[in-house]
């Protein structure tokens, strides 16, 4: 198990786990005034785009977690 | 910018792409294959975490062809998300952490695959609805179902493939939807086909054990839920425009929806390929010569479901159709290429019958799919509702780019790939005419977002050839 922060909160999840499959458990990333989640899960929709430390544009279900991770799910 | 050379490039590790690269290889020809995911395999083999494939016979098969390719020293480079092409070929990669990649080819294989595509309701950008697919490749990857009470609706042989999945899971499905009423017909299509009865009772299975509530001829009405799904509307499909029809509401967190596969031809399109339309094979898909996979573009060679959804099995075989292809295209050969041909084509001709018998079985009608009305958001990037597109119809916008212009339907972070192919076909039931003549959304350089500092790079250096 790792440990890796979403908006702040500490999280321990598996080490090979995707960060789309994370976030569907437990936090859906705002988009406008509505929140959305995991749609494609295969990169082809950005449903799922979080900020990931500097990049701004990470598309969760692409992007596998690493110890230390800062995920913004309220970037765009 | 780390820059590889190639005779020919594989684009897609799936099924198809593994096959055209085999036989390319064996061919003579340096072959080297990219993909977009941490591993090799495509969707249909996709490669769990979770050892998931000791008990998976589909994985494993995968698993196999995967080490095969290995052990044949074809190197495959994985994380790579292809951006963009240009003629010569020069291909340009993004890798996992911002790395960056160009590969100098001399042909190319596209072997792109198909995504699963939804029609739009009201309710549907909740989150907790997603594709089937995405459902199926949580379960993969995750070893565990996407949700405790799951809901999975639309039309398909491949919500069985999902149901399988997720029971095997350990998931616990609240009722499996299909639209379509064509129990009996499918029974005696695989009837006729004694090849694809193991497959078939594999599939069938688990499901049927599970003791799942299965309902036919309904369709999603609605999803609900304030920041997350909590439960579906469906309603029974009736044959004719009026008629009450019976609803049912369900509760759920986790709305799994497939409607059928669209191939992906941004890379194929960018490239100028000449593309086919036909509903049966998903839409759009790149033309190609049935014998050697050619393109109408010189060099450019596409193989599986980019070519027209038609199954794994012709997949497999379009595959190494192309792999033979394109090394004789480019002057590598071998004894019995011409045998192996004629036998590859001759089994792709039944396996094509199947695919189409199958396709006009789950053939999506007006009657089938959800209701929406003007308030039904079409763009989900945009936020754009099926309203504003019929104003801008009236308004004169006529085809898929005018509607892109009027609307900004299109013109969001998925580029049209989700919205594209559903918007033609609403159209189409509306207006009574064939979704062909809408077109389609061409693709722009970058195919995906990538950081100014990697297109610079890309562009500063001349190519080594």
């Amino acid at each position: 198990m790792i440990t890796i922060f979403i908006d702040g909160s500490e999280y321990e999840v598996n080490e090979d786990a995707t960060l789309g499959h994370v976030l569907h458990e437990v936090k859906s990333a705002r988009f406008g005034s509505s929140y959305r989640g995991l749609f494609c899960g295969m990169g082809i929709c950005f449903e799922c785009v979080v900020k990931v430390d500097d990049d701004l544009y990470k598309r969760s279900c692409m992007t596998k977690v690493y110890p230390g991770m800062q995920v913004n799910t309220n970037s765009l | 910018m780390n820059v590889l050379n190639a005779d020919v490039l594989v684009i897609g590790s799936g099924p198809s792409g593994l096959a055209a690269a085999v036989e390319a290889h064996q061919n003579g020809a340096n072959t080297v294959i990219v993909d977009s995911f941490s591993k090799a395999g495509g969707q249909y083999w996709m490669q769990s975490n979770h050892g998931l494939e000791k008990n998976d016979r589909q994985m494993q098969e995968g698993a196999n062809f995967i080490t095969n390719c290995e052990n044949l020293g074809i190197k495959t480079i994985t994380d790579a998300e292809v951006w963009g092409i240009l003629p010569g070929f020069r291909v340009f990669i993004q890798q996992g952490l911002g790395g960056s990649i160009e590969i100098a080819a001399s042909a190319l294989v596209i072997c792109t695959g198909a995504h699963d595509f939804v029609m739009p309701f009201s309710g549907w950008t909740l989150p907790g609805v997603m594709t089937a697919g995405a459902g199926q490749r949580y379960a993969k990857m995750q070893g565990k179902p996407p949700g405790d009470k799951i809901v999975l609706a639309g039309s398909g042989v491949f919500l069985w493939a999902v149901a399988t999945t997720i029971v095997k899971a350990g998931g616990k499905l609240e009722a499996m939807v299909e639209s379509s009423t064509n129990k009996f017909r499918l029974l005696s299509l695989i009837g006729r086909y004694p090849s694809r009865w193991t497959e078939t009772r594999r599939l069938l299975s688990p499901v049927l054990r599970s003791g799942v509530q299965r309902l036919s001829g309904y369709c999603i009405d609605n999803a609900q839920g304030e920041d997350r799904i909590e439960s579906v509307k469906l309603r029974q499909v009736s044959n004719s425009d009026r008629g009450a029809s019976q609803e049912l509401e369900i509760e759920t967190d986790c709305l799994l929806v497939s409607h059928g596969f669209r191939p992906i031809t941004e890379m194929t399109a960018l490239l100028r390929c000449e593309h086919l339309f036909d509903l049966k094979k998903g839409g759009w898909y790149c033309k190609t010569d049935t014998e050697t996979g050619a393109t109408s573009i010189d060099n450019v060679y596409a193989a599986g479901e980019v070519t027209g959804v038609t199954g794994v099995q012709s997949a497999m075989i379009e595959g190494a159709l192309a792999g033979l292809g394109v090394s004789e295209k480019l002057g590598f050969t071998r004894n019995g290429i011409k045998r192996k041909r004629a036998r590859l084509i001759k089994r792709q001709l039944q396996t094509v019958k199947f695919a189409d018998g199958l396709a006009e079985l789950f053939k999506l009608s007006k009657n089938s799919i959800p209701n929406i009305d003007t308030n039904t958001l079409v763009c989900r990037c945009e936020n754009v509702l099926w309203g504003d597109v019929l104003k801008s119809w009236n308004d004169g916008a006529q085809n898929l780019q005018a509607v892109k212009y009027w609307t900004r339907l299109g013109m969001g972070r998925c580029q049209g790939r989700i919205c594209g192919v559903v918007v033609s076909r609403l159209l189409a039931n509306q207006f009574g005419l064939d979704p062909r003549s809408f077109g389609f959304n061409h693709p722009r350089l970058p195919l995906r977002p990538v950081s100014v500092n990697i297109v610079h790079d890309a562009f500063a250096q001349k190519s080594c050839r």
